[in-house]
């Protein structure tokens, strides 16, 4: 999985690139530092998505490609870095095509899950050799369709790269326990961003392995205190009731609270993760992101979102997203922003959307 | 300079020019160029504080729009993004509003942002409640019987590993259940071949009993002892309708529908957390499996009616079946897939048959 980026101290040595580079040039003005700002507004948006939503169901699915684009292109052009919007021009026909494949393959895996579970067992080994292609081809499309100063983003990484990190590695892992797990999700990520350019600056992930697994520890935690408490809970309701059958109501009530926790440890684990890839990415050697935002607070806002969603039968879904990208911005900014005015590049072109559509409808979790 | 005319874009076109400010990037460059853009005579042009100029017709010029976030992308790739915030940037619509999708007016109109949160709300229920369940039984009818039974033979091995034990009956008690079993087949004129019965210790599960979508039924232990020969041929005849009925294959067939509809109308995986996803789907299904325990419910008085027997036999194994798990009708109620038991006895025991028995 070694190839000719830049170090990133993933074999544990720290690389001499962690120190700031502009420490080197006192001699300069300090880089000017400029915030990301959400600028969506809740009304609008549920404007845009209910009536696209709506649309979608009228025409049995095939406005839904549409309805992607336009929502998307809502949420990119509020998404202001330093005052400019970022623009996302894809073509719904691609994304059509995408998901008419997407959910026949879904239809398909279905169907063999329920007549030949032993079918599906083996469509597990082409589908591990597809899963790569769909994820560069997924990452691929995002970059190309998404512009920023009139400078498209690209995504070079190739088939061989995602096969190993995406599916050699998570494998065996199992075989460490899964204590790999954090050190491979540094590795996909570090990729990603090594293999993203926009225009003819590359980007880069400076972190260390070490960071990943620091971003994991309440998860680990959690994880453990959950597991011995359960067994507490088990034991002595078990004691008390005798039998499986006659377990207190008390002792459900213990299963489902350890349950929500655990839930609500993913979400600070996730939120921790998101905020140290942004914090660590560099767009060229002078210019860096920061991530600020406070995990738990993030955590808290996928969580409430996730529940106002269930309650509201979907309805308050456009405010959740509002919600939680106005949270993400407003802690994110992105120092030695006067560099960007040297970046030369096309315009975003767009491509074929098949793995990205499948790679969403598999739930395969991709982008920063 | 104000003319008389109304039309806003006679206006525009003729009339008073509009100006934003904004900034503008060469094409294949991210130097920002801060200065205006005018639209006057039919035509944008671009005047950047550092001297820059741009020109072009409006017809040739592509605005992406999305309330206060404007950009104009010009043709040679250049492209002006317009600062936010500038009321001038409403006149800068009005130039180039005649080419308009009628989404984004549709989306702009409370009135039709209303209809549409209706018709949403009315389509899925109409989808989910009424289209999804009247598709699926005869799409359920379509499905071969023999893929059917590969369900069977899947899913058993399955169960045995996971839930259920190898049977304790004595041989005799055995053949003594499935010659009744097979009475009650034939002397419902189905297809005897098309039905396996089996005997299993239900462990956890306790009584019960339980058809599955080719044909196999499952009868625990624990159920022959609470119930009565009688009683047990009831629950039989219910496990029979819900295979005559293709509940099994209906169910499954909805299941998948709802997972396409998901990736299709559904907010992008992975924003939304499993809980949010997952849960409803639960809650449809046994709002599903209730109907299904119903029409399961009248398949057997029907049969049982038509064979001279009292179907009130069922309602009594529901009864002992109530008495044996009370635990379950307390706790699990409000998910559970077996309405409200007293509810069902009460159906089955006013239930009278349609028509009399032919032939009797």
């Amino acid at each position: 999985m070694h190839d000719d980026s830049p170090p990133t101290g993933h074999d544990g040595t720290p690389p001499p690139d962690l120190a700031p580079p502009e420490a080197a040039h006192t001699d300069t003005p300090p880089p000017r530092e400029a915030g990301f700002v959400f600028t969506g507004d809740t009304g609008e948006y549920f404007r845009i998505w209910i009536v696209n939503a709506c649309l979608s169901l009228v025409t049995l699915g095939i406005w839904s490609a549409w309805a992607k684009v336009r929502t998307t292109q809502y949420i990119r052009a509020h998404t202001t870095l330093d005052g400019m919007p970022f623009t996302y021009d894809a073509n719904p026909l691609a994304i059509l095509r995408g998901r008419i494949l997407a959910v026949t393959a879904v239809g398909v895996w279905t169907a063999l899950g329920y007549v030949a579970p032993a079918a599906q067992l083996l469509l597990l080994v082409p589908a591990a050799f597809i899963v790569p292609w769909l994820i560069t081809a997924s990452l691929r499309f995002n970059a190309r369709v998404t512009t920023y100063r009139n400078v498209g983003f690209s995504f070079s990484g190739g088939y061989g790269d995602a096969f190993g990190l995406f599916i050699v590695a998570p494998f065996l892992s199992a075989f460490t326990l899964y204590l790999l797990i954090p050190w491979v999700i540094f590795r996909q990520r570090a990729w990603q961003a090594e293999k993203t350019a926009w225009g003819n600056v590359g980007l880069a992930l400076r972190a260390r392995a070490s960071d990943f697994y620091a971003a994991h520890l309440p998860a680990i935690i959690t994880g453990i205190v959950v597991a011995v408490s359960l067994f507490a809970v088990m034991g002595l309701t078990y004691a008390g009731a005798g039998d499986r059958e006659s377990m207190p109501p008390a002792f459900w009530v213990a299963v489902g609270f350890l349950y929500l926790v655990v839930l609500f440890a993913t979400l600070v684990t996730h939120a921790a993760v998101t905020r140290l890839t942004l914090d660590s990415l560099w767009i060229g050697d002078q210019a860096r992101v920061h991530c600020r935002m406070d995990p738990l607070r993030y955590a808290w806002i996928l969580a409430t979102n996730a529940v106002g969603t269930l309650v509201s039968l979907g309805l308050l879904y456009p405010w959740g997203e509002i919600r939680r990208l106005r949270y993400l911005a407003a802690g994110t900014s992105v120092s030695g922003v006067e560099t960007f005015d040297e970046v030369t590049g096309s315009r975003a072109a767009a491509g074929s959307a098949a793995g990205q559509e499948i790679a969403d409808a598999f739930d395969i979790e991709l982008g920063f | 300079m104000r003319s008389t005319s109304n039309s806003g874009s006679d206006e525009d076109h003729a009339g008073a020019p509009a100006v934003v400010n904004g900034s503008w990037f060469a094409a294949g460059s991210a130097r920002r160029h801060d200065g205006t853009l005018t639209l006057e005579g039919g035509a944008f042009r671009v005047l950047s504080a550092d001297g820059a100029t741009a020109a072009c017709p409006v017809a040739q010029a592509r605005l992406s729009d999305f309330g206060d976030a404007m950009t104009v992308e010009f043709p040679d790739g250049s492209a002006f993004v317009v600062a936010s915030g500038q009321p001038a940037a409403a006149r800068l619509r009005a130039g180039v509003r005649g080419r308009a999708q009628l989404v984004t007016r549709l989306e702009r109109r409370w009135q039709a942002v209303l209809v549409a949160v209706v018709a949403t709300v009315v389509l899925c229920a109409l989808l989910l409640f009424v289209v999804l369940p009247a598709m699926t039984a005869p799409l359920a009818r379509l499905v071969p019987d023999a893929w059917a039974r590969l369900i069977d033979e899947q899913s058993l091995p399955l169960f045995d590993r996971l839930v259920l034990d190898p049977s304790a009956l004595p041989t005799g008690e055995r053949e003594r259940i499935a010659g009744g079993f097979a009475e009650l087949v034939d002397g419902l004129g189905l297809d005897t071949s098309r039905y396996s019965l089996q005997f299993r210790s239900g462990g956890s599960v306790g009584a019960n009993a339980f058809a599955m979508p080719g044909g196999t039924i499952i009868v625990t232990d624990r159920m022959t002892e609470i119930a009565s020969p009688a009683e047990l041929d009831a629950v039989l005849a219910h496990e029979i309708g819900h295979v005559e009925l293709r509940h099994g294959l209906q169910q499954i067939l909805r299941k998948s529908t709802l997972a396409i509809i998901l990736v299709l109308v559904g907010p992008d995986a992975g924003t939304i957390s499993e809980l949010a996803q997952g849960l409803p789907a639960v809650l449809l299904d046994s709002g599903y499996s209730r109907a299904f325990e119903r029409e399961a419910d009248r398949f057997a008085c029907d049969a049982l009616a038509r064979l001279g027997r009292d179907p009130s036999a069922l309602a009594d194994a529901l009864q002992r079946l109530a008495e044996e798990h009370p635990e379950a009708v307390a706790v699990h109620a409000w998910v559970s897939s077996h309405p409200e038991t007293d509810e069902r006895i009460a159906t089955i025991r006013s239930f009278t048959p349609a028509e009399p028995a032919p032939g009797r």
